[in-house]
């Protein structure tokens, strides 16, 4: 499947969410986040990528939010030598009776894992892949993600 | 209500409010700006040879003719200076602090690229590859022509795809760059010099290479300035430092029949490394732990009580481990790299004169291993 203009409209109906969530799960502001998303679908519409399914243009998409995020950060961290503040920003806080605000709370690397997992549906392997990671990894980054709100939820509701 | 579908109504929510735009605008953004990227640009591109002496190594001229074939226009050839051994040490030694680099480079093992790119107030020399064939280091020179950047801004750093041809030509969405930073020139406030690690697993084995720098960014300025800044490549092997490779095959090195098992040992000119693997009997452990998150867990923690009490021993001297906290356990339970249920572990060590070395082993509490 070749991304015609007619299945470009159609997969940015399907996936524009999916895109959307996993770049603001990253930089955790609308403005930035509005642009990464368009960064990711300029590429999908540039690319020369023959597709399998629909199921492969959103592996791609996931795939190229993510990496375009890490990028993103990257070049935000230079300004400073300080880490990157996991302070949690206000647009956030708005919503802070909503369990998306809540899992936005945690770090970078259990909110991704987390939100691939009960957004996407996504497998420990399906997470491993999308985010270059071994799937040990992903499994205890999962694991302690939802000790961390654990807290907050009764750890049944999250089976 | 599961706690899955909430979230996934809440997520749907928060995106619908805040993601108002239409598939056509969308659309219509797309087309604007590839073709935008199309038009010749005003901030022309040129690819320079700067030495005689890389044309004679291999077939890279056929490279480089390739490339100045896409380039937009052609500017002036700039006259960089050929980067001297002495200057390449030099550099890596006062600048970076990297005695290891510096004494790498003076005994040769070093390769000249020696191509210049030139975009914008930028000009980015590649300079060389040094280090070894687990470690190579790109070395820049990046000359900035802008006062106002050079008077205010001691650090720059780059940001690079460092790909094989084909990786780099057909599947450079699926790979994250690399980054390297640099200090600004004592001397000359124009001038950069910058150091990144690239990617052993296409440097360093003589293929065809793509290095592409893609983001300049300085420490007091907000913005960052994106280029596409390309060098072809290749990198002969002979001229980054060997790392000797020992292939175990999985020798117990553990008092514990069900312990860890030595694949490889690599010597390198940075660290020697260990791989080991363990293969697990997955039944009886996830008997144990409800869940797989339960059994990585007890991975984690029985290889740090392994790797604890591990020292690799050198005709009678001891050395520990460097910070194995950092070598995370990779859990093969489907068998994607041919085993089934085994996990992968790596720990580093000081380096080792593998050559002069008589006796090398690992010793675990009271017993010793024997590498060599």
């Amino acid at each position: 499947m070749k991304i015609t203009e007619s299945v470009f409209l159609d997969v940015f109906e399907k996936f524009k969410n999916t895109v959307y969530s996993v770049v603001f799960n990253y930089v955790r502001n609308a403005e930035d986040a509005a642009d990464l998303q368009q960064d990711v679908f300029v590429k999908l519409l540039g690319s020369d990528v023959e597709y399998e399914s629909e199921e492969h243009i959103k592996a791609w998409l996931i795939r190229v939010s993510i990496n375009l995020c890490k990028n993103h950060l990257r070049s935000q961290s230079h300004l400073s030598d300080a880490p990157l503040s996991e302070e949690i920003p206000a647009e956030v806080k708005e919503e802070s009776n909503d369990l998306f605000a809540l899992v936005l709370t945690l770090p970078e690397k259990y909110r991704i894992p987390l939100h691939l997992f009960y957004y996407e549906e996504y497998s420990v392997r399906q997470i491993a892949t999308a985010m270059e990671l071994p799937e040990a990894t992903v499994k205890i980054r999962l694991k302690r993600g939802r000790e961390k709100l654990g807290k907050s939820l009764r750890k049944e509701d999250w089976f | 209500m599961s706690v899955k579908i909430t979230y996934k109504q809440q997520v749907d929510a928060f995106c619908n409010e805040k993601n108002t735009m239409t598939a056509e605008e969308m659309l219509r953004i797309a087309k604007e700006r590839i073709s935008g990227r199309e038009q010749p640009s005003e901030n022309a591109t040129n690819v320079i040879d700067l030495t005689e002496q890389r044309k004679k190594r291999n077939a890279f001229g056929k490279v480089l003719s390739a490339a100045c074939v896409i380039i937009v226009c052609t500017l002036a050839v700039a006259t960089t200076a050929l980067a001297a051994t002495g200057k390449l040490d030099e550099v890596l030694r006062k600048i970076f602090k990297d005695e290891t680099s510096a004494e790498l480079v003076e005994q040769g093992y070093y390769y000249e690229v020696n191509q210049s790119v030139t975009e914008d107030i930028f000009r980015i020399d590649l300079l060389a590859v040094t280090g070894d064939a687990q470690t190579p280091k790109l070395v820049f020179d990046v000359w900035v022509n802008d006062p106002n950047i050079s008077l205010n801004n001691d650090r720059i750093y780059l940001s690079a795809y460092t790909l094989g041809v084909e990786q780099y030509e057909n599947e450079l969405d699926q790979y994250a760059m690399c980054d390297g930073s640099g200090y600004q020139d004592a001397e000359n406030k124009n001038l950069y010099h910058v150091v990144m690690d690239g990617a052993p697993v296409w440097i360093s084995y003589g293929e065809p290479v793509v290095v592409s720098v893609r983001e300049i960014r300085f420490k007091h300025i907000a913005r960052s300035y994106e280029v596409n800044m390309e060098y072809r490549f290749e990198v002969p092997p002979m001229d980054l430092h060997p790392v000797v490779s020992d292939y175990f095959g999985g020798v117990l090195v553990s008092p514990e029949e069900d312990g860890f098992y030595l694949n490889y040992a690599n010597y390198g000119a940075y660290y020697t490394e260990c791989i080991f693997v363990f293969d697990y009997d997955g039944q009886s452990l996830e008997g144990q732990y409800a869940t797989e998150s339960g059994l990585e867990s007890l991975l984690q923690m029985k290889w740090r009580d392994y790797a604890d009490d591990l020292h690799m021993v050198v005709d009678g001297a001891e050395y520990e481990a460097i910070a194995h906290e950092g070598g995370e356990v990779w859990y093969d339970k489907y068998g994607e790299a041919g085993h089934k249920n085994r996990c992968y572990v790596t720990l580093h060590f000081p380096v080792i004169d593998y050559r002069s070395a008589k006796k090398i082993s690992l010793k675990q509490g009271t017993a010793e291993y024997r590498l060599k």
